[in-house]
């Protein structure tokens, strides 16, 4: 497990999705001490449309939401020429390995499981923001 | 004109002829093959009517015989009394008969109705006699075959209406099953979230005391995850059976990973080793079902191993097996519990649960696992003398797509089913393919089978699939090996500064590789053709 360097080499904007408020008080609180930027969503709706507004460079998004649910989400992610290439990491507590097949098979860059570790989760997110580490 | 509803209980027939009653009687039934009831009335009239017929004939030819004389005004005299007698004789049989060929007409019609299949048919034959009996006789079948068919019928209803209720209970209980993990883990992911939040000092300093706090809350939390993860584990696997996704896999990496976690997961005060035959054939199992299986078993072990013990997980090759091994020094299992330790909930002793925590799952879904790879797991072990479980894995067959002669390509993704349909559209187009699905794998299958192309997916579980790029193009093995790069992000730009020859945006068709697999590898020719003419 990477311990938590200092800062990742950039700081992003990072969209989170989630029904449970809980969850998306601690995420903004983490990645925020990280020097992202962190906008959240409360529903698959104002995920799509805070996506679309702000374009940030990563989504965190939960799939068991009341309403519209990730898969829908997602799919809707990828269907919109301006958000399509944004990376989506999927957040979810079902850990039925066709849940992580789903995921990436439609478009998915990542699937984390809950409860996460956030060392995990950051080591996910930075590592995909910033690419790889040219030696 | 006939009734088209038959009169049910049947009436005694009406005395207007046979005919006429049985059609009465019988109406509303389709006409059957044959129903020859009447016939006994007509043979009786018939027999009769033959009767009175012989008399007067020998009457008469008595009288043409015996000419004009006395004898014949007697012998007239003689007929027309005969005729007479003869004429009430018959009348009289007639009457008698009626009372016994009525009560058969109504058993003969009431039979058929039952053999058609009208079972709420019921004879009336009032004659105090065996004709009697016999009705009520069949009367008394009819309505036992009637309750036996309602009593079928109501059980096959049953029967159905249960088979409805299982298929939906089955349902309900994945459903189940996958909120219940839902909703147990869900409340816990704020909780570990702020806690390491904390215990990382994310959030300020901490002095020595609230760092211990929190990390005791932090190891409880991982326990009970541990053990909500177990049950779910276990329920999943006994109401859906265990599905796997077999694929060729790097046994040691797995085992190395494993130990890794067990020996970073808590301070141990025992000897931890691992020890693993070189060059093994990859294994074939789901690698991250074999990854709990060997979890469960090494944290059993360390859980029963008392300091200063040692606990050792072997790797080795038998015969065409591998076989995976892990040994303890630990207190041991009587013979009489052997074979009950595999059976869910159970510990040796009921006060060993207090002593070593846990419910008592974990061998139970290392048995439903390895029962699902077709293997049995053995277990050497006696108190106080340590224990030895063991099983036998199958090695992977050489993954390649039969029948094809063409160059080797290599498909490295860790999205086994999507590996798997590139793979038969490679094939289906004249192509040998081997696929990988972890970093450590790729790596092995490019050393030993070169391939002339890889398809490469950057994410593995276990590394970068950059990383293989410039591990290859460093390697003068591989410096001419094509590289096609399959990426969720476009990083076109940076794969080809590494050295790879072309990159594809995921999702992409099976279609669009194989043109891009064909473009990569008639430039690559273009490329080496005037290397090969220098030198």
């Amino acid at each position: 497990v990477k311990v938590i360097s200092p800062l990742s080499m950039g700081t992003y904007r990072i969209l989170v999705v989630d029904d449970e408020p809980d969850v998306l008080r601690m995420l903004q609180v983490v990645l925020g001490r990280r020097g992202h930027e962190v906008l959240t969503a409360a529903s698959g709706i104002e995920g799509l449309v805070r996506a679309q507004g702000d374009r940030p460079d990563l989504v965190l998004l939960d799939i068991m939401m009341e309403g519209m649910d990730g898969w829908e989400t997602l799919k809707l992610l990828k269907l919109e020429e301006g958000t399509r290439g944004i990376p989506v990491v999927m957040l979810s507590a079902r850990v039925e390995p066709r849940d992580k097949i789903r995921g990436l098979q439609e478009g998915a860059v990542d699937y984390v499981t809950k409860p996460f570790s956030v060392k995990e989760l950051l080591g996910t997110v930075e590592t995909i923001l910033d690419g790889p580490q040219l030696a | 004109m006939r009734s088209r509803e038959a009169p049910r209980p049947l009436s005694p027939p009406r005395a207007n002829g046979p005919a006429s009653t049985l059609e009465q009687t019988l109406s509303g039934v389709p006409p059957g093959p044959q129903r020859p009831a009447h016939s006994l009335r007509r043979r009786f009239v018939l027999a009769i009517v033959a009767l009175v017929a012989f008399v007067l004939v020998a009457l008469a030819a008595a009288l043409v015989l015996t000419g004009r004389s006395s004898l014949r005004r007697d012998l007239e005299a003689m007929l027309w009394v005969i005729t007479l007698a003869l004429v009430l004789a018959t009348l009289l049989a007639m009457l008698l008969a009626r009372p016994i060929l009525r009560p058969l007409s109504a058993l003969t019609a009431g039979a058929t109705a039952l053999a058609e299949g009208r079972l709420d048919t019921r004879l009336q034959v009032t004659t105090g006699d065996e004709l009697e009996v016999l009705a009520r006789t069949l009367n008394q079948m009819a309505s036992r075959l009637s309750a036996s068919i309602a009593q079928l019928e109501a059980g096959n209803r049953a029967l159905s209406q249960s088979n409805v209720e299982l298929r939906e209970l089955d349902r309900l209980k994945s459903d189940l099953l996958a909120n219940v993990s839902h909703e147990l883990r869900t409340p816990l992911t704020s909780v570990k979230g702020w806690l390491e939040a904390l215990a990382e000092e994310l959030l300020g300093p901490l002095n020595e005391t609230q760092r211990e706090a929190l990390e005791v809350s932090r190891r409880n939390l991982d326990r009970q995850l541990h053990l909500i993860g177990e049950l779910l584990s276990y329920a999943r696997f006994e109401s859906a059976g265990v599905h796997l996704e077999r694929q060729p896999t790097d046994l040691a990496a797995i085992v190395a990973q494993v130990v890794a976690g067990v020996r970073a997961s808590r301070p141990l005060e025992l000897d931890l080793r691992l020890e693993v035959e070189a060059d093994l054939p990859l294994a074939d199992v789901d690698a991250a079902r074999l990854a709990q299986v060997v979890e469960n078993l090494l944290t059993n072990a360390v859980k029963f191993t008392p300091a200063g013990g040692t606990v050792t997980v072997r790797l080795y090759r038998s015969g065409d097996l591998l076989a995976v091994e892990v040994a303890d020094t630990g207190i041991g299992i009587a013979r009489e519990d052997q074979s009950r330790i595999f059976e869910r909930f159970h510990q040796v002793q009921s006060s060993s649960t207090r002593r070593y925590g846990g419910i008592g799952l974990g061998l139970a879904i290392v048995r439903q696992i390895l029962d699902a790879h077709g293997c049995v797991i053995e277990l050497d072990s006696a108190p106080g003398r340590g224990s030895t479980f063991r099983f036998h894995l199958p090695a992977a067959p050489a993954a390649e797509s039969a029948g094809t002669t063409g160059p080797l390509l290599a498909v490295i993704d860790a999205d086994v089913p999507f590996a798997r349909g590139l793979a038969d559209h490679l094939a289906a187009a004249g192509w040998r393919v081997r696929i990988a699905g972890s970093f450590a794998c790729a790596e092995r299958l490019v050393r030993e089978s070169r391939p002339r192309l890889v398809v490469l997916d950057r994410l593995l579980p276990d590394g970068d699939g950059f990383d293989l790029i410039g591990r290859w193009r460093r390697d003068p093995d591989h410096r001419q090996m094509a590289i096609l790069v399959l990426s969720m992000r476009d990083e076109e730009a940076l794969a080809r500064r590494l050295g790879a020859d072309g990159c594809l945006l995921k999702p992409v068709a099976p279609a669009r590789v194989l043109t891009e697999i064909a473009r990569v590898l008639a430039a690559a020719a273009v490329a080496s053709a005037p290397d090969e003419a220098v030198s």
